[in-house]
């Protein structure tokens, strides 16, 4: 199943990650998750992520901070910012998926990009 | 002659029977004379006494006896000037004629006496005196020739020189005394004037001292009131910014004693230069050696008429930075004159600390409850949606339940957000150029199924053409939603509910009106009052928080628009609000410039 494309998710909310793992899972991709921007970071030279997803409110390193990492590393990464903030308050990315998620819209914003 | 203006404390003695003499007194040299007379004729035993004439003579004394009886009883009866009084001398004169007549005419030896009567007549006012002078005169001294006409004509001369001496003498006495009666008049109107300024002097001085009371209690006062602001730094300054005044509240919060902040020192220095910034007016070209740009445009603002507030970061003398609101006002003197400038300055730290720790606590809240909410709607989501474990139709019955419980509570937190946001004064509004028919088309699209299963019905009444605004579509949307769905719970079944867009002069109306419940007269002052709820709500257990119409209105306000309603219980409610339809310019406006 290597063949799959990868997701970099960084959550610190366990139950969300274990969602957003579910919803990437079914909309066809291998998922990294991370509980913290740190752990993220530090895996970079090992992962090829195409598509990402961040949450902004991180123990540690901000959401701000690994989002500017993930477009400085990865420029071709489809980045999506989620979070329970307001959708204002994210910062540059491809898309904005504001909490709560369901599949249907993760669904909807995955189909309009190339895998 | 008076000389009742003069005052009292002038010591005048003896004299003052002479400023008023009485009758009496002026007759009593005549009488004493013709008296002395009278007692040289009868006892000098050669006395020259014409034999056959002393009769004549006796006559003479009596009437001068009589006068001064006369003169006497004006004197009691307090009569003192007139033309009675003036009668004694002139009667005298003619006693005198007639003694003289009986004590050898021509050559009697009492001719003379006739000049002390003539001298009374004289000192009266007016210049026809002289001429009764002259006549009486003439008429005494030609009387020994009434019964003995003179053989010399020559002699009737002594009728005509005679009186013409003391005519003259008249004249000279009567000159005299007009000119000191003149005199005295101008002495007394000058002491009268005296008298009067002396009395104004004594008004002025009391009233100077007065004044000086009123003005030391109000220095008093001030002083004490300028030195007990202790919370608020109160600076005085000149036009060009430079402190003249310094209050004790003003040394605790810049940190700058009194004698070195009237040191010469500008009120800029304790203002950054860029906390200063958003207020300049780039238009105004900088004059070399004024203020800050920025201080230059409130302090216009001030010389407007108006005070000023605004809230800027003060830089104390230590170098830390302080939030503080800051008044500016015009100085006036007390003339009236504009001195300056009033800068009344507010420690904001804690109310700016108090607004941090709320926003970041309104914020952990909604984040602690979105969280778990997001989990909940998310894994329902999942629960739904498997396509390998599919659920039955009650299971899918029990989880929509939940689910939509579970939106309730997030759309809950939302409210509160938002109502904390606005309360505060910032929420973002993300403008775009929206046709409004397009917002309240889908709030009554997506109000549809709530009014159906109400059994209540909706009614658009939208124009034709587009009406294009400036707005949030997302926020205005969900004003538009708040007011529908109020609507529709506070209708019976069977009633109606319209959604009205018009155009009018200069904004645009949205009307969202009602058949419904209607709501007290007493209870709608309170309706945009957080967490408040119209009994009409809670005896009909409607559902709601009271939340709706505080969000509604702050959309509105964001939007520059204002909102309003009427009720009657039993008819129905009218809720609008009117949007402007030129973008307001609070994006023109100085930062947070505030006139008031």
């Amino acid at each position: 199943m290597s063949a799959r494309p990868l997701a970099l998710v960084v959550e610190d909310d366990l139950d969300q990650l274990a969602l957003m793992r579910r919803y990437l899972d079914r909309e066809g991709f291998d998922v990294f998750a991370a509980v913290d921007a740190e752990t993220a970071i530090s895996a970079f030279p090992e992962i090829r992520p195409s598509v990402a997803v961040l949450d902004l409110l991180l123990p540690g390193i901000s959401g701000h901070e690994c989002a500017r990492l993930v477009r400085e590393t990865f420029p071709e990464c489809f980045l999506v910012i989620s979070s329970v903030l307001d959708a204002a308050a994210y910062p540059a990315a491809d898309a904005a998926l504001p909490k709560p998620v369901v599949g249907a819209s993760l669904h909807h914003l995955l189909d309009s990009i190339a895998r | 002659m008076s000389t009742g203006i003069v005052p009292a404390s002038v010591e005048r003695g003896w004299r003052k029977y002479f400023d008023d003499p009485t009758p009496l007194l002026k007759q009593a040299p005549t009488a004493v004379a013709v008296g002395l007379a009278a007692i040289l004729v009868v006892f000098i035993p050669n006395f020259p006494v014409t034999r056959e004439l002393a009769l004549t003579a006796i006559a003479g004394i009596g009437l001068v006896a009589a006068v001064t009886v006369m003169a006497a009883v004006l004197t009691a009866r307090g009569m003192h000037e007139g033309w009675v009084v003036l009668l004694i001398p002139m009667i005298d004169i003619l006693g005198i004629g007639m003694l003289r007549v009986g004590t050898g005419g021509a050559s009697s030896l009492f001719s003379s006496l006739v000049l002390l009567p003539v001298i009374w007549i004289a000192a009266a006012p007016g210049f026809r005196h002289v001429f009764i002078v002259g006549i009486f005169t003439s008429i005494a001294l030609l009387m020994p020739y009434v019964l003995e006409p003179p053989t010399d004509p020559v002699s009737w001369l002594r009728g005509v020189i005679g009186p013409l001496v003391f005519a003259t003498v008249g004249a000279i006495v009567n000159e005299l005394s007009r000119l000191q009666r003149w005199r005295t008049v101008q002495a007394e109107a000058l002491v009268a004037e005296r008298t009067a300024a002396l009395a104004e002097n004594q008004t002025m001085i009391d009233q100077l001292q007065a004044a000086e009371t009123q003005y030391k209690f109000l220095l008093d006062s001030f002083s004490s009131l300028w030195a007990s602001i202790n919370a608020q730094a109160v600076i005085a300054t000149d036009h060009s910014g430079t402190i003249i005044a310094w209050n004790p509240g003003a040394v605790r919060l810049i940190g700058l004693s009194v004698d070195e902040a009237l040191a010469d020192v500008r009120v800029d220095r304790f203002f950054a230069p860029d906390a200063l910034a958003p207020f300049a007016d780039p238009s105004i070209e900088r004059v070399a050696g004024d203020v800050a740009p920025g201080l230059r445009t409130l302090f216009d603002e001030a010389d407007g008429g108006r005070s000023v507030e605004a809230d800027i970061e003060l830089t104390t003398a230590g170098g830390s930075s302080i939030p503080a609101r800051v008044t500016v006002s015009p100085y006036q003197g007390t003339d009236g004159a504009r001195r300056g400038y009033l800068l009344v300055m507010t420690d904001e730290t804690k109310a700016s600390e108090v607004s941090r720790m709320k926003d970041e606590f309104v914020g952990m809240i909604s984040h602690e409850l979105r969280t778990p909410l997001s989990a909940i709607i998310g894994f329902l989501d999942l629960l739904q949606n498997d396509p390998e474990q599919p659920l039955t139709d009650d299971q899918q019955d029990f989880v929509a339940v939940i689910e939509r419980n579970a939106k309730r509570l997030l759309n809950l937190v939302g409210d509160l957000l938002f109502t904390a946001q606005a309360e505060s004064g910032r929420f973002p509004l993300e403008r775009v150029d929206a046709d409004l028919r397009d917002i309240v088309g889908s709030a009554l699209t997506s109000a549809g199924p709530h009014a159906q299963k109400e059994g209540v019905e909706l009614i658009a009444e939208l124009p034709d053409q587009p009406i294009r605004l400036l707005v949030d579509p997302g926020r205005l949307g969900q004003a538009v939603d708040n007011l529908l769905s109020n609507a529709i719970k506070f209708t019976p079944r069977g009633g109606r509910v319209t959604a009205r867009l018009e155009a009018r002069d200069g904004s645009v109306r949205i009307c969202i009106a009602d058949t419904g419940m209607g709501i007290p007269k007493d209870e709608q002052g309170m309706l945009f009052t957080r967490f408040f709820r119209a009994s009409t709500a809670t005896r009909n257990a409607v559902p709601g928080v009271g939340l709706g119409l505080t969000i509604t209105r702050a959309i509105v306000l964001a939007h520059g628009g204002h909102m309003d309603m009427r009720s009657e219980e039993g008819v129905g409610t009218e809720f609008w609000f009117d949007l402007p339809v030129a973008l307001r310019t609070e994006a023109l406006r100085l930062g947070d410039l505030r006139t008031t």
